[in-house]
């Protein structure tokens, strides 16, 4: 009984997170009243399409933003790099869609850019060329510059954690260090590379918001579209489940990436990376090769929304914003520490049990990240709303008394809908934490009479702190930035930040929804920037601390 | 009753105490204006009774309207197109609201016979041409927008808007399903650029000069003239038209209330809904968010009545309602994005 | 008749459809210290994680004073029967100082204290009570492993190549005083180790194992001298193996014989001969030449061709000084060499 408390309860919460999902999965048998059909023959082509290219450009302009920022940062020394060493991680506090709604508004044909080049030139709309921000392309360069710090928290971390003797050996054997890094570092950083790009990939997979105003139809819009505009719930949540399939394969890369190349650090202590410092020009070039994403990612949108709220804000600011804030947080804070102890549960029970069934657990928690809060959000209706009923009928016939939807109807919904959309993302964090803790750590601790229970409290939780901060760190950012699902389950008079800036925008007033834009990325700010301290404190002792 | 179920039922009670407010009507909007925050607060002032409100997407706050079923604490569904109240009236959420006041104050077209719901305010599907580069007798139909001589000259946004959806609905009414598919091409052909962006910002490309013709929400472009000096330069760039003033008139769609039959407060839900056609609120819905009121003699505003006169197109609502899935597979077989 | 500390009993594991661990039988006395030798994935240090319950036990039985602690249908929780684990990473908690890493294995009251501080102490670890590990040399963190190991008073204690990491000249002193340390306190010790010299230096009895199975188990001297096979005596040294045949009880070889047992008169066999245990002298025994000479230290190993033409290594101590193509004449030592089988 003892050895399989934890494994079930891990399979429990992975389940009870899973259900949303099933939910969904539950429709592909349906009939969807020809809507099916009528998708195939028109739109279903374009949506593939786009949604392939989407996540591979994406994916290329993720990897290259955060794994050469990441390795700039770490092993080089350059003007500006003590500051870019954090501020690489700004561009997560901006929600897509309001870097979408930025960039649209800056560089559409009647935005200030453009008006600024007819004003000085006199030209008129067929005198020039300048690229469509509402498209394809647009959408990959927003999502990648919003989605790329995914991938340098994750590589950055990684180069950290690289014996420095690896890449020195590698430079004895001939290699320059371009070779170094390519066939040392890179190789050696992979599992954590893959990481952070799945992270990204399935963000960009789950957006809604942001691509549907840059005008280009993926997965995501088609089902929404599907659902709203063709009525059919049914065929939306067909399509949720093609776009399931797709993030299944994704996640079984990832862990399998993850799996093949687990190793611990071979020497217990690292000795402090040697770093190169470029000077002159060089120094300059990295200098702004590391600032551009800052630049692009975090400061433009910034300061468009600074502008915008100058000369138009949001008149109900102040008292107003005071209450949005507060729910903002109040959410964020719950659903990020639910979902750190969650993922801790049930990485925890996958590490005591290694079997078939609890990798199949983590899989299946994991994949809510990749689908929109909006079909995470019927998902969550369906059970909550079917245990309310249960509840009101025993209710009544036992006390003669129904409660109404107190679940469905109540911060529950709203709750569990976040742990579904994000546990994913605790749960990389957590699980790749305690990978790194050696496993004869927790066969010395139990044969020192410590039960499993007591493993997790006195020796992996204070081991994880830092990872537990960041997976904390992200969900509450998350949360506070996400809209679909709350718009949906959220109970009465309940708004937040991102509601609020969402009324306004769609109802398209975006200089006054500017305000709520920077209010969402001041709250989110907070723990970016402790974040990102946390992890300069976690470079590796200098040399001479160490002492043999 | 033994200890287990005791605690239960304590959170139950806890939890539940939470909704027993004393005299309140429950409200799930798919609008999203601010100026209905005033309407709320003054139906409190005057009734004693207080608003809870959920604001949504439409079909999600329909989608969560069925998943709670008989238990569902909303009185009211509210929602800015007839679309989709013909949508929520099909799945039989509605109850029959019967008040005289009500069928006294809304017209017999903008309401529903057996009082399933009733419109509030109107808006009007209008043009906004180019004041340098269209003619200013140019008459106009939206016929007219798919004629070849507004080649590359036509803008409108998507057509996952329901307001396009519901013109289209209208287009199918007037036209018969094959004309209105060819309509829709034509229109697609004409684009000057892929559908993007907000009804605003079409009229937006139009002052900036990327394109000639603008479909638009009426009360969209009356707040730009009301708006900022940026969007008051936009607007003094364009004109309204009115299109089909020689024919069937313009088409307005409206946003309207029912009372639901799941309301635990039916008696508070058509009191709400009687406030809302009140003068004084009619007066908030013209001049607050310059949609038309749906109340004859109601006051008009100064905007509006700069916006000028003109013929609607008089189709009940239920219409191009039911027309709506019909008009979203033409719009996806035409390409209209 | 006394039980014995620890005892196995027909365990035998397997990973998926590989056997990892094959019928093994063994016992350690109190006091006592068994060395498991053999190359690795021969299965060594799964036998220790059996032991230890952190790998269920599917076949067999493990019993620690007596009592069962595992079986197929019994596991007890690894923090439950006192059984101590030393790892060849040492495995201290990175988190933890020194005193808070020995503690941990106590219950948590003012008497632990003391406990604590006198194991640091026997450790020679006094000044680095609040180091934290990483700050400590390989040496040190061994030792306030093994201090850690020792607190709960475990009454077996198992080693997986705790030695392996440090340094040949630190590695020796170590040992000794560790294994010293669990001698003194009764424990019975299991330790792996895929050195030979360290298995025979260090232990009372050393086991061989070959995938998954235990050889031979027996004293140093025992399985270094009268090895169960060619390639178990091969792996402590090097060797002779000549040819004999029986006679009168006695195999013959070109050197010298060596009892026969059982073995039937004028069959042919294999005697295994260790080069120490041949005697070189100028006078005495089978003539032959030196053909090849190395310097070993304290000792030279010569290759001598008899006139027969086989070829022998013998040592023998340096201080003779021969060289290529000096006479010599062997003779096997007085119970020196043993038959191999067939």
């Amino acid at each position: 009984m003892r050895g399989i408390a934890w494994p079930l309860a891990g399979s429990l919460v992975a389940a009870w997170v899973a259900v949303p999902i099933m939910v969904v999965l539950a429709s592909v048998g349906a009939d969807s009243d020809g809507v099916w059909a009528h998708l195939a023959s028109t739109v279903l082509p374009g949506y593939i399409r786009n949604t392939v290219l989407l996540a591979l450009g994406v994916a290329v302009g993720t990897f290259v933003l955060g794994v050469g920022s990441a390795w700039l940062v770490t092993m080089c020394r350059f003007p500006g790099q003590r500051v870019l060493w954090w501020a690489l991680l700004l561009p997560l506090a901006i929600p897509a869609y309001l870097s979408a709604y930025a960039y649209s508004d800056l560089l559409q044909f009647s935005g200030p850019v453009q008006t600024g080049l007819r004003d000085a030139f006199g030209w008129i709309r067929a005198d020039y060329w300048f690229p469509q921000v509402r498209s394809l392309g647009g959408a990959i360069a927003i999502l990648s510059f919003g989605l790329y710090p995914y991938v340098y928290l994750a590589s950055r971390s990684a180069f950290l954690e690289q014996s420095m003797c690896a890449l020195e050996v590698g430079r004895t054997l001939g290699g320059g260090p371009w070779n170094g890094f390519r066939r040392i570092a890179l190789p050696l950083a992979r599992p954590s590379i893959v990481a952070g790009l799945s992270l990204a990939l399935m963000e960009t997979l789950a957006e809604f918001g942001a691509v549907d105003y840059l005008a280009v139809d993926t997965f995501a819009t088609g089902i929404f579209r599907t659902w709203m505009t063709r009525g059919s719930l049914t065929a939306a949540a067909q399509l949720s489940a093609c776009l399931l399939g797709l993030v299944g394969i994704l996640i079984l890369i990832e862990r399998s990436a993850r799996r093949r190349a687990r190793f611990f650090s071979a020497t217990h202590r690292h000795r402090a990376l040697a770093t190169v410092r470029l000077r002159g020009v060089r120094g300059a070039v990295a200098a702004m090769a590391c600032a551009l994403p800052v630049v692009l990612g975090f400061a433009v949108p910034v300061l468009r929304f600074i502008d915008l709220s100058a000369t138009g804000g949001d008149r109900r600011a102040g008292e107003l914003f005071v209450e949005l804030a507060r729910n903002s947080m109040l959410v964020g804070l719950t659903a990020a520490a639910l979902a750190a102890a969650l993922a801790l549960v049930v990485a925890y029970a996958g590490r005591l049990d290694p079997s078939p069934a609890s990798r199949f657990t983590g899989w299946l928690a994991g994949l809510g990240y990749a689908i929109p809060g909006g079909v995470i959000a019927i998902g969550v209706l369906a059970p909550l709303t079917w245990l309310d009923h249960r509840l009101n009928d025993w209710g009544q016939a036992a006390f003669d008394f129904a409660p109404g939807l107190i679940l469905s109807g109540s911060v529950v919904a709203v709750l569990l809908g976040y742990q579904t959309r994000f546990l994913a993302l605790a749960l990389s964090l957590i699980e790749a934490g305690l990978g790194r803790i050696r496993p004869s750590i927790d066969d010395a601790a139990r044969t020192l009479g410590a039960t499993p229970g007591r493993l997790l409290r006195q020796v992996h939780v204070p081991l994880l702190r830092g990872t537990t901060f960041a997976a904390l760190a992200l969900v509450f950012v998350e949360v506070i930035k996400e809209l679909p699902a709350t718009l949906i389950l959220r109970p009465f008079n309940f708004e937040t930040l991102a509601v609020r800036v969402y009324q306004l925008a769609s109802d398209e007033r975006l200089a006054e929804a500017s305000t709520g834009a920077l209010a969402i990325i001041a709250v989110g700010l907070v723990p970016v920037v402790i974040l990102s301290r946390l992890q300069q404190g976690a470079r590796p002792a200098a040399a001479d601390e160490v002492s043999e | 009753m033994d200890s287990k179920k005791t605690v239960v039922f304590g959170v139950m009670l806890l939890v539940a105490a939470t909704s027993f407010a004393a005299e309140v009507v429950n409200v799930y909007s798919a609008r999203h204006y601010d100026t209905d925050d005033v309407l709320y607060e003054n139906f409190t002032t005057e009734t004693g009774i207080e608003v809870n409100l959920i604001e949504g997407n439409s079909d999600a706050l329909l989608a969560r309207l069925e998943r709670e079923g008989d238990l569902s604490p909303a009185d009211v569904f509210m929602t800015v197109d007839a679309g989709r109240l013909f949508q929520a009236e099909q799945r039989g959420i509605f109850a029959p609201a019967r008040s005289r006041l009500l069928e006294q104050r809304v017209p017999a077209r903008l309401r529903h016979p057996d009082g399933l719901w009733f419109g509030l305010s109107k808006r009007a599907r209008i043009l906004l041409v180019s004041r340098e580069r269209v003619a200013e007798d140019k008459v106009l139909s939206y016929e007219d927008l798919a004629k070849p001589e507004w080649k590359d000259r036509v803008l409108i946004r998507s057509s996952s808007n329901v307001y396009n959806q519901s013109l289209v609905g209208s287009m199918i009414a007037a036209h018969g399903e094959a004309k209105a598919e060819e309509w829709c091409r034509g229109l697609v052909a004409n684009m000057a650029r892929t559908p993007q962006g907000g009804d605003r910002d079409q009229i937006r490309g139009v002052a900036a000069g990327e394109a000639d013709v603008a479909v638009a929400n009426s009360y969209y472009f009356a707040h730009m003239l009301n708006g900022s000096p940026e969007d008051r330069a936009v607007a003094a760039k364009v004109r309204v038209v009115f299109p089909n003033q020689g024919d069937r008139g313009t088409h307005v769609n409206i946003s309207g209330i029912g009372v639901l039959k799941s309301a635990p407060n039916p008696r508070n839900a058509v009191r709400f809904i009687e406030y809302l056609t009140s003068d004084a609120a009619q007066k908030v819905f013209a001049g607050g968010n310059y949609e038309y009121p749906v109340v004859q003699g109601a006051d008009r505003t100064e905007t509006l009545d700069r916006l000028g006169d003109f013929e609607e197109d008089v189709l009940n609502a239920s219409v191009f309602g039911n027309n709506n899935q019909a008009a979203v597979r033409m719009m996806d077989r035409a390409g209209w994005r | 008749m006394s039980v014995a500390r620890l005892s196995l009993g027909g365990v035998t594991h397997r990973f998926g459809s590989i056997a990892a661990v094959r019928d093994i039988d063994l016992y350690v006395d109190s006091g006592e210290v068994v060395c498991l030798l053999g190359p690795s994935g021969s299965g060594k240090s799964t036998l220790l994680r059996l032991i230890a319950g952190l790998e269920r036990l599917r076949v067999g039985r493990i019993e620690v004073d007596g009592s069962e602690v595992a079986s197929p249908k019994h596991h007890e929780a690894p923090e439950r029967r006192s059984v101590g684990f030393m790892f060849q990473d040492y495995a201290l908690f990175p988190h933890l100082d020194a005193r808070a890493n020995v503690a941990f294995g106590l219950p948590r009251e003012p008497s632990s204290d003391g406990l604590v501080e006198e194991l640091i102490e026997r450790v020679g670890m006094t000044g680095f009570a609040s180091a934290m590990p990483h700050t400590l040399s390989g040496g040190q963190q061994q030792r306030i492993a093994l201090a850690r190991a020792l607190a709960p008073e475990p009454r077996v204690m198992l080693l997986d190549e705790p030695f392996s990491g440090l340094e040949p000249r630190l590695r020796e002193d170590v040992r000794s005083t560790t294994l010293a340390l669990l001698r003194d306190r009764g424990v019975a010790t299991l330790m792996v180790t895929h050195d030979p010299v360290e298995a025979l230096g260090a232990a009372d009895r050393v086991g061989v194992m070959r995938e998954g199975r235990l050889v031979q188990i027996d004293t140093p001297a025992e399985v270094y001298n009268r090895s169960a096979n060619r390639e178990i005596a091969e792996g402590f040294g090097p060797i002779n193996v000549l040819v004999g045949v029986v006679q009168g009880g006695f195999a013959l070889t070109a050197v010298g014989k060596v009892k026969a047992g059982e073995v039937k008169e004028g069959a042919g066999v294999s005697v295994l001969v260790r080069p120490e245990a041949i005697e070189i002298s100028d006078v005495v025994g089978v003539a032959g030449r030196v053909t090849a000479s190395i310097q070993e230290g304290g000792t030279s190993r010569l290759t001598v061709i008899l006139d027969d033409g086989t070829q022998i290594e013998v040592r023998e101590l340096s201080i003779h000084r021969r060289r290529m193509g000096d006479s010599v004449f062997l003779r096997l030592a007085e119970g020196c060499g043993s038959l191999l089988d067939a």
